[in-house]
């Protein structure tokens, strides 16, 4: 019983830890190169939940949800870059709009879409499977599957293609980066756009599991800062390791000590830190 | 190749070049000297675009780049080659040298341009594989040259102190490359007060003093000119 249990905890941990991973890669490479903040992130995560359910829920097809969360996140993301962040590049400055647009946006959300958690899964994803003596939820398999395939092509597009490379290097020097050629203020767009993706597309893939209700922006931000922490700021490696720990940490905490569940991650982030004050992968 | 009219910047609040003027053509090396403070490295990175002068004009290839930003003056190749090397860290030493070459699509003229580095610097081969962090103070000051002049474009070079700090056997490489690049017809604007260094490359001097330039002449003629090294760069001659 006590194994079942465990490797349940573990797979639910996974899962979660992947749908963090979509969520924080975004912020810590926002934060990495262009030292921006970002609050609205977790609004991004947020309009994805809600159009991902919009969309899903009346076409009867999850991608189509997930690709039109990524099409408007990726459109509202591109939209913020490019008309206020990159009019204004003091840091502080930047991360006070980034603190109006997320309470603007969630309002916006909360006045759609009102109190109600919404929740939509997909008719063949529904139920469990059965492995040995473990029940496991079949989405929660769907979303390590979607998790281990988007991880790898992060992992590609980082590290195997000129973009990848050149991100790489603008947060490891975003000035000198610009004295061989990079035009940074395009980087900065592109980038702001990718990261809003990701969240957005984590955001749909969470609300078949967990519902989307207005406050899950904001909670999702407050781990998503945490993980980033965790891993070391601007550390792609660092973000992904972070992401997986922080998923097992919360959904072993729910199995075994659910009072726990929801400071978990913060408990993590302080063990972290009194081990090693930069995180776990410095960059 | 380039024009600099009455050139002023600050740093910060700091008026660190007051009036420069000068002018570098194709093969040309001009070596700025000067004690510390006098504004060398300001007026270096002045040119590359790093800082937004306050006032005059530089011109180069006779195309007014004062107010062009930085990533389009390195377009246009120009390259700078900073004292304290500003490598990209967490990358390779190969994935240094193709930043510099990040404009090229072509993977054949990359793999050339690769090959052409190597040739060069036979120890970055040697090294491609590892982060530019875990090199040594010499093997990373190759690598900050080697990544300037990757690109066949590239056509002036403006080196901020590149021998400082570094064993005579990478000092001696280094010099050889830079008397390489001056055969091919580039330009060379180079910070640097050893006077070996500056008679094994030859060339044209000026000389910085408080942010303005006092003297200026050929190498040959200030190599002659026990008061001027001795008043200007800090060396005793013997």
């Amino acid at each position: 019983m006590a194994l079942e249990i465990l490797v349940s905890a573990i797979i639910d941990g996974v899962a979660l830890g992947f749908i963090f991973l979509l969520l924080s890669l975004g912020l810590s490479v926002i934060f990495g190169l262009m030292r921006i903040v970002n609050f609205a992130h977790g609004s991004m995560f947020l309009w994805g939940a809600y159009i991902g359910y919009e969309v899903s829920s009346r076409t009867g097809n999850l991608l189509a949800g997930i690709l039109a969360s990524a099409s408007i996140t990726g459109l509202m993301g591109f939209l913020i870059e490019y008309l206020l962040l990159k009019r204004l590049r003091e840091p502080l400055t930047q991360a006070i709009i980034t603190i109006g647009l997320m309470l603007l946006l969630d309002r916006v959300a909360w006045l759609r879409w009102g109190d109600i958690t919404y929740i939509w899964l997909p008719p063949e994803l529904e139920g469990t499977i059965l492995l040995g003596p473990t029940i496991i939820y079949k989405y929660r398999l769907f979303v390590i599957v979607v998790g281990i395939v988007l991880l790898i092509a992060v992992y590609i597009f980082f590290n195997r293609t000129r973009y990848g490379m050149i991100i790489r290097a603008g947060i490891d020097d975003r000035e000198m980066i610009q004295a061989f050629g990079v035009n940074i203020e395009r980087v900065f767009t592109g980038i702001f756009v990718v990261g809003s993706v990701l969240a957005g597309v984590a955001g749909s893939i969470l609300v078949p599991w967990q519902g989307v209700y207005p406050t899950l922006g904001i909670n999702y931000l407050l781990y998503a800062f945490a993980i980033v922490v965790i891993g070391g700021v601007g550390s792609i490696g660092g973000t992904m390791v972070a992401s997986l720990l922080a998923g097992l940490a919360q959904q072993l905490s729910a199995y075994y000590a659910p009072y726990l569940a929801e400071p978990s991650i913060f408990l993590l982030m302080l063990a972290v830190l009194m081990l090693r004050p930069s995180g776990l992968l410095r960059v | 190749m380039l024009e600099i009219q009455d050139l002023h910047a600050y740093l910060g609040h700091l008026y660190v070049v007051q009036g420069v003027s000068l002018r570098v053509e194709r093969g040309d090396v001009l070596f700025i000297l000067g004690r510390n403070g006098a504004g060398k490295t300001t007026f270096l990175k002045t040119i590359m675009g790093f800082i937004n002068p306050s006032r005059g004009r530089i011109f180069y290839e006779g195309i007014d780049i004062t107010s062009k930003p930085l990533y389009e003056r390195a377009r246009m190749g120009i390259r700078y080659i900073p004292d304290n090397r500003r490598l990209f860290p967490t990358l390779t030493v190969e994935e240094n040298l193709l930043v510099g070459l990040s404009d090229i699509h072509e993977r054949k003229k990359i793999l050339d341009r690769l090959e052409y580095i190597y040739t060069v610097f036979p120890d970055l081969k040697k090294l491609r594989k590892l982060r530019a962090k875990q090199l040594s103070g010499g093997q990373q000051q190759m690598l900050n040259i080697a990544r300037a002049i990757a690109h066949p474009d590239a056509k002036l070079f403006l080196i901020d102190e590149p021998t400082e700090g570094l064993s005579p056997i990478y000092a001696s490489k280094i010099a050889s490359v830079i008397q390489d690049l001056v055969r091919e017809d580039r330009g060379v604007v180079i910070v640097e007060t050893k006077p070996w260094l500056m008679k094994k490359i030859g060339g044209m001097y000026a000389i910085m003093n408080n942010g303005k330039i006092v003297s200026q002449g050929s190498v040959k003629d200030l190599m002659s000119s026990r008061d001027l090294i001795e008043r200007y760069l800090g060396v005793t001659m013997s």
